[in-house]
């Protein structure tokens, strides 16, 4: 008790005699802001995107995929060939250290990689690592990794959200450990971290030269979480922050306008999508009737909202995947914004007065609003509940939620294998659990024939769009704000690469 | 509200009401607590489900339910709460269900930000609020007193919130002069303190005017005025003393609001205090957060009660034996 | 452990001028009256009165400013929000939830208040240490708190915002009451009514409630005043009226987005809310000087 006490006073004398501003171009430092504290470090063990953006500067994983061109690099990896259909070999490099100093071995990448794919070990997002069999240490800087099936996406995975981990470190701290003083070999490393609000990085002074991170050029990078949009902008104007994201379109068109700010818009893989709980795992519910799905897919001005309140790039989406990944395709069924027909639909369904659901959401707050207005324009009252991103994820995981507004990154993975499996093929986050397409797409997964790929992804969207068990609404696109002396490239999959930055 | 001439107890008047006094207040500020914590207990429990949580994403029902056994969430409510209690009179109130590490230690490194606000704003609308109450009391009716009513009446009028989003768009936007984000150095307390510091103004500005108008007119002041002690002296000496018995009270429960003001102040000011934590435990469906911060909270304000009530027995030792509770 | 804390909330006035209705005071406080009841007037008849349907999105029209800016024109007076819906209907509904909320969920943590505190002052011994007690947890817990986390699971519709205001705002009025009533219980026409053989019921509700009357109001006012506010920071943090009921509160929350280049967004359901505040607390301010006035410290 006397200690934090202590602590305690410790903390109000520091907060009185603090005297340091965060200056950021003369002192090679980057500020970045955005709205919410991160639940841990560990990336197999948090699922935001901004632990996904933070494990790229902290870890490396063992190649590298570029967001552009789509060719696999290597990166912990110097080379790797595939063997046959389940097995992939790497050749390590043999010149990287862990952030501890302990140099990195093939006994890291078997020992992660074996560990992350054990279920009972509960990595979150089990799609990541379920294909994995094992990993097999054939020689000092060489693996092999076994998939259980021939997985056309085995690769998107290892270069995307598998980083490696040292083996020691990670078998003493676990998880718990990782997660608020991580230990990975990438271009930053972790020195300071106020747990939920704010972390500091540094500049990695081992970190090998020639991969396709580049050699890092921006000595610090703090992150500070501010959860009020107003508050991060104005910091930017004051030069207090230097980069933020996630504007809204009349923010970023005003910001524009300003010469000390540059404002960058970039396609993202995101899309927003409807989910509705076809399986009835929340109770019976009007959304289980397929009429009431078609009324709400005619009822929404998808495009209309993608147009105005979303801005930049946001075009509105039929399939459920977004256009750019492989896989994806455009012919399915298309309901197209008209509110008549949705009335008509619902009282053919049997609610010729309107009926009441339960929105949920977690961010987004006007672009909700604008669905609930459609969605009440044709006599369905719709309730939102809005609450976190964490909070709401457990919950369709447990299946309580009916009908829910949300989106999905892909983890930034251009293949239709990174969205489509997560919710079709009877997983926690399957609300459907449509025995059909569940095979469907299990049997595209486990083949590398293009082709036939295609042809399965596309007979499961096309079921999809009929039945409307997803109604997907549109792609995002992602507004940057940033001082006007940075030198910084948005990419288009959703990953600022801040390792790249540099003051101009 | 009546004044004692003699504001200060001699010997053995001390010990012994003094003692019950205390006695008496502490035995239902445990009482007070109890209650305060069992209501906390049960409610955080509506905001969600701990053992899905703990659980993980992609638990099957049946895990769900080991974890359940396993903390001990299948147990009657009332067993829960006990242990709960037990647990937490030991200093230990588990683990964060968002952040994975122990409650005492999340807090302990909020809790520096919100004190040090709250002491701030108290201390802004204490010195301006008596200031001004005191001014307006010795010029009774006149138009500084109606300034300062009418100030104190536009305080009371303006939510927080909105104050507070104003006073940054005008300061570190309009005017770029305060800091608007951050607890770097006391240049960034100062709009968060004004912005909670304005609201709780009106409060003591009133009272401190009510009181010292009534302690005005009582035949004492008249008596020391007739002696010919200045009148400055007369104020600041014998006035105030007396009237400040209901102020002191009333500011030190107003410390208490400040914690639950600070909510909305830390999060759009970026401090992260315990306010700033309570609300995103409440968003994210943190339990042991949420609890441990209502008990908190509930813990300062019983304290400050208490102390607010020593406070005034030693001011005006009637009430130390009346008939009160 | 409340007891040295009644507030005297009142401002007393110098014994000069007692006419109220000729002083600035009660001028003022005329006006704030007629403020109020317009507003009431206009909530009641907002159907009628708005010129447009408040809900009702029109994403070609997004964000117009209002009439005094140069872009503004006189079909929407007071410009439109983000989504297009017309700002001036959306403000007149807006009263309504603030007025409705404040004005029922003041009168029903009144009639708590004043029961309990009623019983407290009038019965004492273990009644009063009871309802004392109660008092004291009620004041001990936070209330922002509770309320979040309570609305944060059952919802935010309207009945239970106003049922959550009502648990947590009657302490007040139970306190006054209890001290109205500890007084009064000595009075003649009391301890007569008690000779008569009259059942306490009666004598506290016959004899005492009316003398309370005008202390109670005095508190009602400046409840009215609070719950308003409470009710529009609710909203303001996501966890009182849900959208696209326009809660002033929740207005302000949606135009923060705007604050720094369209501020009059925010502005605008922030003067709204000011001035009501404003003209509750002045009332409540008057009718406290004509008790003093009247009857000096009843």
């Amino acid at each position: 008790m006397r200690r934090k006490l202590q602590r305690i006073i410790v903390g109000i004398l520091c907060a009185l005699l603090f005297g340091q501003a965060l200056a950021s171009k003369k002192d090679n430092t980057l500020v970045i802001a955005w709205t919410r504290g991160l639940e841990s470090l560990d990336q197999y063990f948090s699922t935001a995107r901004e632990a996904i953006i933070i494990s790229r500067v902290l870890f490396d994983t063992l190649i590298d995929k570029d967001p552009e061109t789509g060719e696999f690099q290597p990166l912990l990896a110097r080379s790797f060939k595939m063997l046959d259909d389940t097995s992939i070999e790497f050749v390590l490099r043999d010149d990287v250290y862990f952030h501890d100093g302990s140099k990195m071995t093939a006994d890291d990448v078997v020992f992660t990689l074996n560990w992350v794919k054990q279920p009972e070990n509960k990595v979150i997002h089990q799609q990541n690592v379920s294909w994995i069999d094992s990993v097999e240490k054939v020689g000092e800087y060489q693996v092999v990794v076994h998939t259980k099936y021939p997985n056309p996406t085995a690769l998107d995975f290892l270069a995307g959200p598998l980083p490696i981990y040292p083996k020691n470190y990670y078998e003493k701290v676990g998880p718990t450990g990782m997660g608020i003083r991580p230990i990975g070999t990438g271009p930053y490393r972790l020195v300071d971290l106020s747990p939920g609000d704010t972390m500091v990085l540094e500049r990695n002074p081992q970190y090998f030269s020639g991969g396709p991170k580049g050699t890092p050029q921006i000595e610090r990078i703090i992150q500070r979480s501010i959860p009020e949009e107003n508050t991060q902008i104005i910091e930017l104007l004051n030069g207090k922050v230097d980069w933020i994201w996630k504007l809204t379109p009349d923010q970023a068109v005003r910001l524009g306008k300003r010469t000390s700010v540059t404002v960058i818009d970039a396609p993202t893989m995101r899309i927003g999508y409807l989910q509705f709980d076809v399986a009835g795992r929340s109770g019976p519910s009007p959304l289980q009737q397929i009429k009431v799905r078609k009324a709400i897919a005619h009822a929404i001005n998808r495009q209309g909202i993608a147009k105005r309140l979303m801005g930049g790039s946001a075009d509105a989406v039929h399939a459920f995947c977004h256009p750019i990944q492989f896989g994806c395709t455009d012919n399915v069924t298309k309901y197209e914004y008209n509110p008549a027909k949705a009335k008509e639909l619902l009282a053919q369904a049997g609610y010729p007065e309107g009926l009441s659901v339960k929105l949920y959401s977690y961010e987004n707050r006007r672009v909700v609003e604008a669905i609930l207005a459609d969605l009440a324009a044709v006599g369905i009252k719709a309730e939102p509940v809005m609450s976190s991103f964490e909070l709401l994820r457990d919950k369709v995981s447990a299946g309580e939620v009916p009908f829910t507004y949300m989106a999905w990154g892909s983890n930034s993975i251009s293949d239709v294998a990174a969205i489509v499996p997560h919710f079709f093929t009877g997983g926690t986050s399957d609300t459907v659990r449509d025995e059909r397409v569940g095979a469907w797409v299990r049997e595209a997964g486990g083949t590398i024939d293009k082709e036939k790929r295609k042809a399965l992804y596309e007979k499961a969207f096309q079921a999809i769009a009929d039945d409307v068990y997803m109604l997907p609404m549109y792609s995002f696109s992602i507004n940057y704000a940033m001082s006007s002396e940075l030198a910084f490239e948005p990419s288009t999959d959703e990953i600022p690469r801040f390792y790249k930055a540099r003051w101009k | 509200m009546k004044y004692r001439v003699s504001t200060k107890p001699v010997g053995s008047d001390w010990g012994h009401g003094m003692l019950r006094y205390l006695m008496r207040k502490l035995g239902l500020g445990i009482g007070v607590l109890l209650c305060t914590s069992a209501i906390a207990f049960f409610l955080s429990f509506l905001v969600g489900d701990p053992a899905s949580r703990l659980a993980g994403e992609s638990a099957s029902a049946q895990e769900i339910a080991q974890v359940r056994e396993q903390y001990g969430f299948d147990q009657p409510l009332p067993t829960q709460y006990a242990r709960w209690l037990a647990n937490g009179l030991a200093g230990e109130f588990g683990d964060s269900l968002f952040l994975k590490i122990p409650v005492t230690k999340v807090i302990a490194q909020h809790l520096p930000v919100t004190l040090y606000l709250a002491s701030a704003s108290i201390l802004f609308s204490l010195i301006f609020g008596l200031a001004m109450g005191a001014i307006a009391a010795i010029r009774e009716g006149g138009a500084v007193d109606r300034l300062c009513l009418f100030l104190s009446l536009v305080a009371q009028a303006t939510p927080v919130f909105w104050f507070a989003l104003i006073i940054m768009a005008l300061f570190s936007f309009g005017w770029p002069i305060l800091p608007s984000s951050g607890a770097d150095s006391w240049k960034s307390f100062v709009l968060p303190t004004l912005a909670l510091g304005f609201n709780a103004m009106p409060a003591i500005i009133r009272l401190t005017r009510t009181s010292l108008i009534e302690v005005l007119k009582t035949d004492y002041i008249r008596t020391a005025r007739a002696k010919g002690i200045p009148y400055r002296r007369v104020v600041l000496k014998h006035a105030l003393t007396n009237a400040l018995n209901p102020v002191v009270s009333v500011s030190v429960v107003q410390f208490g609001y400040m914690l639950t003001g600070s909510i909305v102040v830390e999060m759009i000011f970026a401090l992260h205090g315990v306010g700033q934590l309570a609300w995103s435990s409440i968003e994210r469906g943190d339990i042991p957060i949420i609890q441990a911060i209502i008990l908190l909270f509930s813990l300062i304000y019983v304290l400050l009660g208490i102390l607010s009530d020593i406070v005034a027995a030693w001011l005006d030792p009637k009430l130390r034996t009346a008939s009160h509770v | 452990m409340f007891e040295s804390k009644t507030p005297t909330m009142r401002s007393t006035r110098a014994r000069r001028s007692f006419l109220p209705s000729l002083s600035s005071t009660g001028k003022t406080s005329l006006v704030a009256l007629i403020f109020v009841c317009a507003l009431g007037l206009v909530a009641t008849f907002a159907p009628i009165i708005a010129p447009y349907d408040p809900y009702k999105p029109d994403l070609a029209n997004v964000m117009m400013p209002p009439v005094w800016f140069d872009a503004g024109t006189w079909s929407h007076p007071l410009g439109t929000d983000s989504l297009g819906r017309d700002y001036l209907s959306r403000l007149i509904f807006g009263a309504r939830v603030s007025l409705l909320v404040g004005f029922v969920a003041t009168f029903i943590s009144g009639m708590i208040g004043t029961a309990l505190g009623l019983l407290a002052g009038y019965c004492g011994g273990r009644v009063d240490a009871t309802v004392s007690f109660l008092i004291s947890v009620r004041l001990a817990m936070p209330v922002a708190l509770a309320a979040l986390a309570v609305v944060s699971v059952a919802g935010g519709s309207l009945i239970i915002i106003v049922a959550v205001l009502s648990l947590l705002l009657w302490d007040r009025f139970a306190l006054v009451a209890r001290g109205q009533a500890r007084q009064l219980r000595q009075q003649e026409f009391v301890v007569a009514a008690q000779a008569l053989g009259c059942h306490p019921l009666r004598v506290m509700i016959a004899e005492i409630l009316p003398n309370m009357k005008s202390a109670l109001v005095v508190v009602a006012t400046l409840e009215v005043a609070n719950a308003i506010l409470l009710e529009s920071a609710l909203s303001f943090l996501g966890m009182g009226v849900k959208p696209p009921v326009p809660s002033w509160g929740l207005m302000i929350a949606e135009a923060k987005q705007d604050l720094l280049f369209d501020s009059w967004l925010m502005f605008i359901p922030g003067v709204a809310l000011f001035l009501l505040l404003l003209a509750v607390n002045v009332i409540g301010d008057s009718i406290g000087e004509l008790r003093t006035q009247r009857g000096g410290g009843k």
